[in-house]
């Protein structure tokens, strides 16, 4: 792999890590509310994938600040989304659930579990209607394999031989229940494989991410039809803020944070392409920095105003009566 | 030409047809669409002038085809997609609202959705409680979809082929007993979607209805008006969201008496967002109290006596407002 | 026995059924379970099987033909219920006919009547308010100052109180009874006055000639009758044949009692009876031609027009004619004409002799083929101006029929019967 792409993967983990604290930062000091969801831990899925999956589709869920922005959503206009500014990717309609770029192909942003799936479904009918070339990747978690939305859409994709990556992130747990409680197995995939080839992956490497989801990539845009990637990581932070993590064991959590995909990617760089230690953590700073940006672009940024309620709800605009 | 009598079905027919020949886009999509030809015959002849990929036939996942519905706009087609029933819609309420009605509003207006949701409701014959329902109050009061209801054959072509061609998300509630009503469609009309249609004018009493209740309001009128010796104005609403208000308002300040005839439950039907306006902002102008008819708050029946006894009939219908007339000064 | 096919019901909404073919003819011998019959509903093209073995007897309708659901479409010899029933020999004739059968099925296809008690019962909640009103009424009440509790308790305005009411106790007010019919007659609202003192039938009158204000006054049912009538006239596509015949028989005939009215009767009536479209009437698909000659006769009473009808009178003597026209005058003078009497003619006839105008033309009465305007007679000559209608008579047979009116004018044998 080149090294200029390990640095860039590197630094967007980086940016990444600095983002969500930032974010828990602003969330605890009261200038960001509603849920936030932190995806602390889990960088190297989110990172690898996109920069595996640069021009298709991505749907995706309500975890997904380092997503939208490894897709070149710019840190600021996340950040203002979360402080609710009229500068947000969404311009604070959404708020952290809801970051939105069709421009940039990224419709992330569910918060129903399962829900933007079929529309996955959807979108890569209409690429292989239009026969476009990149097809579509849809990320969901290891909770959303057992809603009925995730196994209408396994069928009807393979049905279709539609072009969908569908990508798990298997961090094992749906909120607070941990998977093999509510389903009969670890690995979700087992749940695809009647329809569909799949790959299974250790998620907290991000090179290994990287190459699953080109090679997975590479196999929907050849018109094979769908195919299914489950990544295995951990999420460290609680599912939202406000997750007393009494479901399970500061040992557990010790465990997985010895694995940091972080340090896993520090470490591929010093020792295998030879960068010295300064120069990762000039990365760190140069992310730092970005962040702080965002932070100060949100924090001065204008509230929307009341008399914009009404905007966007449709394109034709015809009033009910009230007041 | 440019007037033409056909079947309901066949307006929308004609609608989907010509909007999907003008726009390779415009897809169709739902259980039995294609090859059957759908369930009422709206379809029909559709697969075979289009293909199969135009025409989709999808399994029995009703969240799927409005889900895909949405997904097939985002990535820039005009899907419609055709639910059976509004029974087997609520399988895909979560579609409709969380995603549907919701991601343009979400997204700052960045993502248009271009979706008609199309599918029959109301009580037709004997099919019971779980074929027979109405949720038209439910879907208007979502804001980010609109929900037509359409009565009229005229309206039927005009409105689809609108809606198909609109940027919004939009609810297409037909009746099942409407799918072989005659009537006239003037291809030359320029017709506004989002206002009401009056049926028939008079002065004294406003009877607002939408769906198949307009024809039976129709039926039960001329016995109304030889009873009372008064004359009733017809509202069919055509758009339950946006409602029509100017429309209603201007009736009633006429006749200031209304009445209200849904085919829905009587508890949170959707005639209780017009009573809810009438008294709200035209008080002043009633000369009687708010007639409403309804269903009754009961599951539909399948025993064809007790199926009518639960919704209004033309006899109910003509019976209930001549009583409440001469109750009240008429 | 008979076993009945009916046209299926084979979807919810479906009401009627268009037989697209027929999969058998008569006197085929049928197995259970054979396809007899395509149908096309509102859904789609279905097939009608036989439940039953045996040998179609009838087909009753033919391919294309439409029929209600529940209607029978053919009919089957069924051998097997045959013998079922040979052996139930024992059964009196209480087994229902088929006709019977029949009203059965008919009476499943009918909607129950639904008990009117349920809907009675709903959420009738009855409140009595002192001073109850409609918003409308009492807004109006309150610009006039009418104290809507005092009335109710004095009887003068009804519980609950209408905006109409309000109203008539405005009008009662303000104008004595005379004015008050006076503002009715006109159609007055009382928006128009000052409403400051009670007004007297000649402050209104002033203000009606003051303002030049028209009264409205609505047309009675015979006037809409004749508009109708006339503007259906209007419609049809006519000519006219313009003509004289001779007067000199006619005068010298006619007499009190029988005026020239009944041999003008007599004449047009021969001429029906020689030329047969004039006694043609014209119908959706086919032209209707009657036996005998039946005239309607243009009679007026006040502002009423009346074209009464009288019938055969090719069969008639001049006596009987004259005692049926009296008889008609005086029925319409006492306002006693019918229906009846206004149906069953092929021509018309008016004439305004009587009047001194020589010459003018009618429009045609009805379903009538033509009309006949005799004016006064003048040099021994009455004016013919007849009005056809195109669709039933052409040019020539017109001409004709005119030819033979000149004819009979002169021929004495017409007078002697």
């Amino acid at each position: 792999m080149d090294k200029r792409e390990v640095e860039e993967i590197y630094y967007l983990m980086s940016l990444g890590r600095k983002f969500e604290y930032a974010a828990k930062e602003h969330y605890m000091s009261g200038e960001i509310s509603g849920f936030l969801h932190l995806d602390i831990g889990q960088e190297a899925v989110s990172v690898g994938a996109m920069r595996a999956f640069e021009h298709g589709d991505v749907f995706t869920t309500y975890r997904e600040h380092i997503l939208a922005i490894a897709k070149g959503i710019e840190p600021k206009a996340v950040m203002a989304e979360l402080f609710g500014k009229r500068s947000g990717v969404s311009q604070g309609r959404g708020g952290s659930m809801h970051l939105f770029e069709p421009a940039l192909h990224f419709y992330g942003g569910d918060a129903i579990v399962g829900g933007h799936l079929p529309n996955a479904v959807g979108c890569a009918y209409a690429r292989k209607f239009q026969k476009a070339q990149d097809g579509v990747m849809a990320l969901f978690g290891d909770g959303a394999t057992n809603g009925g939305a995730f196994f209408e859409s396994l069928n009807i994709a393979s049905a279709w031989k539609l072009p969908l990556l569908f990508l798990c992130e298997n961090n094992r747990y749906a909120i607070g229940t941990e998977i093999t409680r509510v389903a009969p197995f670890l690995e979700q995939s087992k749940k695809a494989e009647p329809y569909m080839p799949t790959i299974e992956v250790d998620g907290n490497d991000v090179i290994a991410v990287y190459e699953a989801v080109k090679e997975a990539r590479s196999y929907i845009q050849k018109g094979h039809g769908p195919i299914f990637v489950e990544a295995f990581t951990y999420r460290w932070e609680g599912h939202s803020m406000s997750d007393a993590a009494r479901y399970r064991s500061p040992e557990e959590v010790d465990i997985w944070k010895s694995k940091d995909p972080l340090k896993r990617v520090r470490k591929l760089l010093t020792q295998q392409y030879e960068m010295s230690e300064d120069e990762v953590d000039e990365l760190d700073k140069k992310a730092q920095a970005v962040v702080d940006n965002a932070v100060e672009f949100a924090t001065e940024s204008e509230e929307p105003g009341v008399d914009e309620l009404f905007d966007n709800i449709f394109v034709e605009r015809v009033e009910n009566v009230q007041g | 030409m440019s007037k033409v009598e056909m079947l309901y079905r066949e307006a929308l027919n004609r609608a989907i047809d010509e909007a999907m020949s003008s726009d390779s886009n415009v897809v169709i999509l739902g259980e039995d669409v294609g090859l059957y030809g759908g369930s009422y015959r709206v379809s029909e002849g559709l697969v075979a002038k289009y293909g199969e990929d135009r025409v989709i036939d999808t399994p029995i996942a009703e969240l799927s085809i409005v889900g895909n519905a949405v997904g097939m706009a985002i990535g820039g087609l005009r899907p419609i997609a055709e639910i059976m029933t509004a029974n087997f819609a609520l399988l895909a309420f979560d579609q409709i609202i969380n995603h549907m009605a919701k991601y343009r509003y979400m997204s700052a207006g960045k993502i248009t959705l271009p979706v008609v949701v199309r599918f029959p409701q109301g009580v037709s014959r004997q099919l019971a409680a779980q074929h027979s329902e109405s949720y038209e109050q439910m879907l208007s009061a979502v804001p980010g979809v609109r929900v037509l209801a359409v009565s009229s054959v005229n309206y039927a072509y005009h409105a689809l082929k609108r809606a198909i061609f609109s940027d919004d998300p939009i609810i297409f509630i037909e009746h099942e007993l409407l799918y072989n009503k005659k009537g006239i469609v003037d291809f030359d009309e320029e017709i506004d979607i989002f206002k009401a249609n009056i049926v028939k004018e008079g002065s004294d009493i406003t009877i607002v209805s939408y769906l198949k209740m307009v024809d039976d309001v129709i039926k039960a009128v001329p016995e109304i008006e030889q009873k009372l010796n008064k004359s009733c104005e017809v509202i069919d609403l055509q758009t339950l969201n946006p409602i029509d208000f100017e429309t209603i308002k201007k009736s009633v300040e006429k006749t200031g008496r209304v009445v209200i005839v849904e085919e829905d439950h009587y508890t949170g039907g959707y005639g209780s967002q017009i009573a809810s306006f009438l008294a709200e902002k035209l008080f002043y102008t009633l000369d009687a109290p708010i007639l409403r008819i309804a269903g009754e708050d009961t599951p539909i029946p399948y025993n064809r006596k007790l199926e009518l006894a639960s919704i209004p009939t033309p006899e109910s219908i003509a019976n209930r407002v001549t009583q409440w007339g001469e109750s009240n000064g008429l | 026995m008979a076993y009945e096919i009916v046209m299926p019901q084979l979807s919810d909404s479906m009401n009627e059924g268009k037989l697209i073919s027929w999969k058998v003819k008569a006197g085929d011998s049928v197995k259970s379970g054979d396809v007899i019959a395509e149908v096309e509903s509102d859904k789609a093209i279905m097939e009608v099987q036989t439940f039953k073995d045996g040998i179609v007897q009838e087909l009753k309708i033919s391919e294309g033909d439409t029929a209600p659901v529940g209607s029978v479409i053919a009919v089957i010899e069924d051998n097997s219920t045959a013998t079922v029933e040979k052996a139930e020999v024992k059964k009196p004739k209480t087994e229902p006919k088929p006709k019977e059968i029949k009203t059965v099925k008919e009476s499943i296809k009918k909607e129950p009547e639904i008990s009117q008690d349920i809907v009675e019962k709903r959420r009738d909640i009855k409140i009595e308010i002192e001073g109850m009103a409609s918003p409308r009424a009492k807004a109006l009440a309150g610009q006039y100052g009418i104290d809507i509790v005092t009335l109710q308790k004095e009887g003068r305005l009804p519980k609950p109180t209408h905006t109409q009411d309000i109203k008539e106790f405005i009008y009662k007010r303000y104008f004595t009874p005379k004015a008050l019919k006076v503002v009715r007659d006109y159609e007055l609202d009382y928006d128009a006055f000052a409403l400051n003192h009670k007004y007297r039938y000649d402050e209104v009158m002033r203000y009606i000639e003051d303002n030049d204000i028209a009264m409205p006054k609505p047309l009675s049912t015979m006037q809409k009758a004749v508009i109708d009538t006339v503007t259906k006239a209007q419609q049809k596509p006519v000519y006219h044949i313009y003509d004289f015949i001779d007067a000199t028989l006619l005068q010298e005939y006619s007499s009190e009692d029988k005026s020239i009215t009944v041999w003008l009767l007599k004449i047009f009536a021969q001429a029906m009876m020689d030329i047969e479209q004039f006694r043609s009437r014209l119908l959706k698909e086919s032209i209707q031609i009657y036996p005998n000659a039946s005239i309607s006769l243009a009679m007026a009473n006040g502002e009423a027009l009346y074209m009464p009808v009288f019938r055969d009178i090719n069969l008639k003597s001049s006596d009987e004619i004259a005692k049926e026209l009296a008889y008609m005058k005086q029925k319409l003078k006492e306002g006693r004409v019918s229906a009846d009497d206004l149906r069953g003619s092929t021509f018309g006839i008016s004439n305004l002799g009587m009047t001194g105008i020589e010459r003018f033309d009618a429009m045609i009465n009805a379903d009538d083929s033509g009309i006949a305007a005799t004016g006064a007679i003048k040099n021994g000559k009455i004016a013919v101006t007849l009005t056809i209608d195109h669709r039933l008579i052409n040019g020539w047979q017109g001409a004709v029929f005119m030819q033979r009116l000149k004819e009979l004018a002169k021929n004495e044998d017409i007078f002697k019967g």
